[in-house]
């Protein structure tokens, strides 16, 4: 679906990508860590379209995704990033709606709202939502948009335990329904239990990729984070020594 | 030797200095000066202080409302006659030692009156009484003949935006002089905006037109089309009528004749 | 109140505004009574191209601040916020500088200016919307200094002229109300049709290209539009502040952010605003004038904090 050749992406003079090589399949979902400026962020973006590769080609069903118009882009990829801008005072109905396109039925977005709990809101100005129920707005925003591959900009952000068990359930249930999805992930624990494939970024341009199983190992992990890890139930847990 | 000539040169003016050395920083003020006999004094102007022809020469150090102090102390004044003691430079002559005088006349008669007053500040005391004097008959006989009934006026300040003389300030009194009824006199102010609308509604029978660089054909033209073809369109030159100086009586004198003939 | 019952309120208000504006003035008079000749011709050639002049420029002006404020994602942008007005007015002056006394020459100054200051904006066009709304504050602050200075060089007599364009005067639009009324219907049809892409530009520049939008080519549009929407209305009428900043919020607090209705209520509420400021502006003081854009403010400001109160409050 999503294929990256040869790709590189730079930020100012720093290459965060060098020559990745992978592809995005549909029924999977996909992790990407990394420390902190590593590229996570830009590398959605990339895939996206929104931003230019430096090197390489990013092909999204075979085609180069900069020569296709924002729309065809926009029809197979929905992105969920960073809360959206609140100061002109949309409503959560309004922005849904936005993510939804016209036409579309009433009885869906109530459904995504209510997924998310936060159909109660629909009437409330964005602006004077907690960050919490702001990100659960996003999330239903997400799944207003049927596309085929969604990408997700730490989708956990700002959730409480309860919201980030429904949203990484909610995963796992699209890609089995044959969705594509990628998402950046800061918690170990969760990329293990929804992944099937990781990238890793160490922020110098390489790239590690693979299946999640293989390559989020206690060694490997500790090398890109620069974070001695300890391995607890054969590998299954990861966690570092918080108390030295 | 060569040091002492050079001291001599530099206290030569001050040497002469029976006399004062004048910087005249209005128009009206250069007009009083030469008028009164103490051009030879004056040595230093500001901006439209082009009357007489000689004050044309005058070295500039500004302008009526700003006046710059280093080039005019390079001139060595020893009095400035000004428009207002609040004028930017104003306060830095006064703290150099120069002696300020302040003439902004309000009535007409006024304007005598600093004539006479500059005249004894300058020393030209007895030619500025005889202005004074001779100005003061003509407009007795001009105020003797003024008509009973005086046409009701217009005064274009500005054509855009649309300004006028309210019933406060100078020129309101000049307009009362020159055997003219200003419509808009009720204004408690000096220059008022007015809509054409207004106009209309005060039924001014004659527009006064500055010339100037104006186009007065146009202004002709713009106020028949709002006031019908019987409006009269009389022309002054504001040099004459809007300065507080010796030429004020001609401007009036102008003025007098002009809107009598029109209300004819 | 539901949107349809508001929309009916608005246009009750509108229909009542206008009323208002013909019958105030010099002498209060009733615009559907017997009328004197004088009276019918201040009433239809004086008061009413007056009052579709400011429901024109009024209208244009908020168009451009709706459209400055999502461009910019900033909502203290206005149509003067990229030095337009500046520019314009630096022209106006230039124009008065080598021609005293020509109104004419002045609008043509005015209009050049403005065009140049579009022109200028435009080569910074691609940086980010904080830089480009800092390269706009700069441009302002050099355009005041080009002013500045022309002022300082022109004759005392031309202050008057050149201080009166700037505040701001709807008496005396060189441009033609059939042309203003153009724009003004054009400017509103081009943002309508543009309105989906402006709602989900709203969001953020990012969420609005992943919606499909595509975002530089927006930009580019709606630069150029409100850039050229602005230098008609300061063409025709000065630089009436405040109607461009403040209409936008004040029709969202009323009709939610969404474009569609927003910007129609905009074209027309900025209109209604500066069509009644104006009216005021001849009659308090009559009959002398005030400059309009300090009713604006009069008006406007009280009315927006309370509407601003009521809705945080």
């Amino acid at each position: 679906m999503l294929r990256f050749e040869h790709v590189s992406l730079c930020r100012g003079e720093r290459e965060l990508l060098r020559h990745a090589e992978f592809a995005i399949a549909p029924g999977r979902v996909t992790a990407i860590l990394g420390p902190n400026g590593a590229g996570k962020s830009s590398l959605l973006l990339a895939m996206a379209g929104l931003l230019p590769a430096s090197g390489g080609h990013v092909l999204l069903q075979d085609r180069p995704v900069e020569e296709l118009s924002r729309m065809e882009v926009a029809a197979t990829i929905a992105w969920q990033g960073e809360l959206p801008a609140a100061e002109f005072g949309l409503t959560v109905r309004q922005r849904l709606e936005l993510a939804a396109g016209d036409g579309e039925s009433l009885p869906r977005l109530q459904q995504a709202a209510a997924r998310m709990e936060v159909g109660h809101l629909l009437d409330r100005d964005l602006a004077r939502l907690s960050s919490g129920e702001r990100q659960r707005v996003e999330l239903a925003a997400i799944m207003l948009r049927d596309c085929p591959l969604w990408l997700l900009d730490e989708p956990t952000a700002h959730l409480d335990l309860k919201h980030q068990t429904l949203l990484l359930r909610m995963l796992r249930q699209e890609a089995a329904a044959g969705r594509a999805v990628v998402t950046v992930l800061h918690d170990l624990q969760q990329a293990m239990a929804v992944a099937d494939e990781v990238i890793l970024l160490d922020g110098k341009g390489g790239v590690e990729t693979g299946e999640a199983g293989g390559l989020l190992t206690a060694e490997r992990l500790s090398r890109l984070f620069q974070v001695e890890l300890m391995s607890f139930a054969e590998g299954q847990l990861l966690l570092p020594d918080y108390r030295t | 030797m060569k040091r002492i000539i050079f001291l001599f040169v530099l206290l030569l003016p001050l040497h002469g200095l029976a006399a004062e050395r004048i910087l005249a920083l209005s128009p009206h003020a250069c007009e009083i000066l030469y008028a009164i006999g103490a051009g030879s004094e004056a040595v230093g102007a500001v901006d439209y202080c082009d009357y007489p022809e000689t004050a044309k020469r005058l070295p500039r150090v500004g302008t009526y409302d700003r006046i710059h102090a280093e080039a005019a102390m390079a001139l060595h004044p020893t009095m400035a006659v000004a428009l207002n003691d609040r004028t930017p430079g104003i306060a830095a002559l006064r703290r150099l030692g120069v002696r300020i005088v302040i003439s902004r006349p309000e009535t007409v008669r006024g304007v005598f009156d600093d004539i006479e007053r500059l005249g004894r500040l300058t020393g030209h005391a007895a030619a500025a009484a005889k202005l004074a004097d001779s100005l003061r008959g003509r407009l007795k006989q001009l105020e003797a003949d003024r008509p009973a009934l005086p046409p009701k006026v217009f005064y274009e300040l500005w054509p855009e935006p649309l300004m006028t003389l309210g019933g406060k300030g100078f020129m309101q009194d000049v307009l009362v002089e020159a055997g003219a009824r200003n419509v808009f006199a009720g204004l408690p102010m000096e220059n008022a905006r007015v809509s054409i609308e207004s106009v209309m509604r005060a039924q001014p029978s004659i527009i006064i037109v500055p010339a100037g660089t104006r186009d007065v054909e146009a202004r002709r033209q713009f106020w028949r089309h709002w006031l019908g073809d019987g409006i009269r369109i009389v022309t002054v030159d504001p040099d004459l009528l809007q300065r507080p100086g010796p030429r004020l009586v001609d401007g009036i004198v102008q003025l007098r004749r002009a809107v009598a003939g029109a209300a004819k | 109140m539901t949107g349809m019952q508001r929309l009916l309120a608005s246009l009750l208000l509108l229909a009542v505004i206008v009323y208002l504006s013909l019958a105030m003035g010099d002498v209060w008079m009733q615009p559907f009574a017997k009328l004197s000749d004088t009276d019918a011709t201040i009433l239809w050639d004086l008061r009413l191209p007056r009052l579709l002049t400011a429901l024109a420029v009024g209208g244009m002006l908020a168009l451009a601040g709706a459209w400055f404020q999502v461009l910019l994602g900033n909502p203290l942008a206005e149509p003067y916020v990229l030095g337009v007005a500046g520019s314009s007015a630096a022209g106006a002056v230039l124009a008065l500088f080598l021609v005293p006394d020509s109104a004419w020459l002045m609008s043509a100054g005015a209009f050049a200016g403005a065009w140049l200051g579009i022109v200028v904006v435009m080569f910074f066009a691609p940086l980010g919307r904080g830089s480009l709304l800092l390269a706009g504050v700069v441009l302002a602050a050099f355009w005041s200094a080009v002013i500045a200075l022309l002022m300082a060089l022109l004759p005392s007599r031309s202050l008057v002229l050149a201080f009166g364009w700037m505040l701001g005067d709807l008496s005396r639009s060189p441009l033609p109300l059939w042309l203003l009324w153009l724009v003004w219907g054009g400017a509103l049809a081009a943002g309508l049709w543009l309105s989906r892409s402006l709602d989900r530009l709203l969001l953020g520049e990012k969420h609005a290209a992943a919606l499909g939008v595509n975002v530089p080519q927006l930009r580019q549009r709606l630069l150029w539009l409100a850039s050229a929407v602005t230098a008609v209305a300061v063409t025709a009428a000065g630089t009436i502040g405040f109607v461009g900043l403040v209409v936008p919020h004040l029709m969202r607090l009323l009709f939610g952010s969404l474009h569609r209705p927003m910007l129609i209520a905009s074209a027309i509420g900025g209109g209604a605003l500066l069509m009644f400021a104006d009216a005021l502006s001849r009659t308090v003081a009559a009959p002398a004038e005030l400059p309009v854009g300090v009713l604006t403010a009069m008006v406007g400001v009280p009315l927006f904090l309370w509407l601003l109160v009521r809705r945080d409050g």
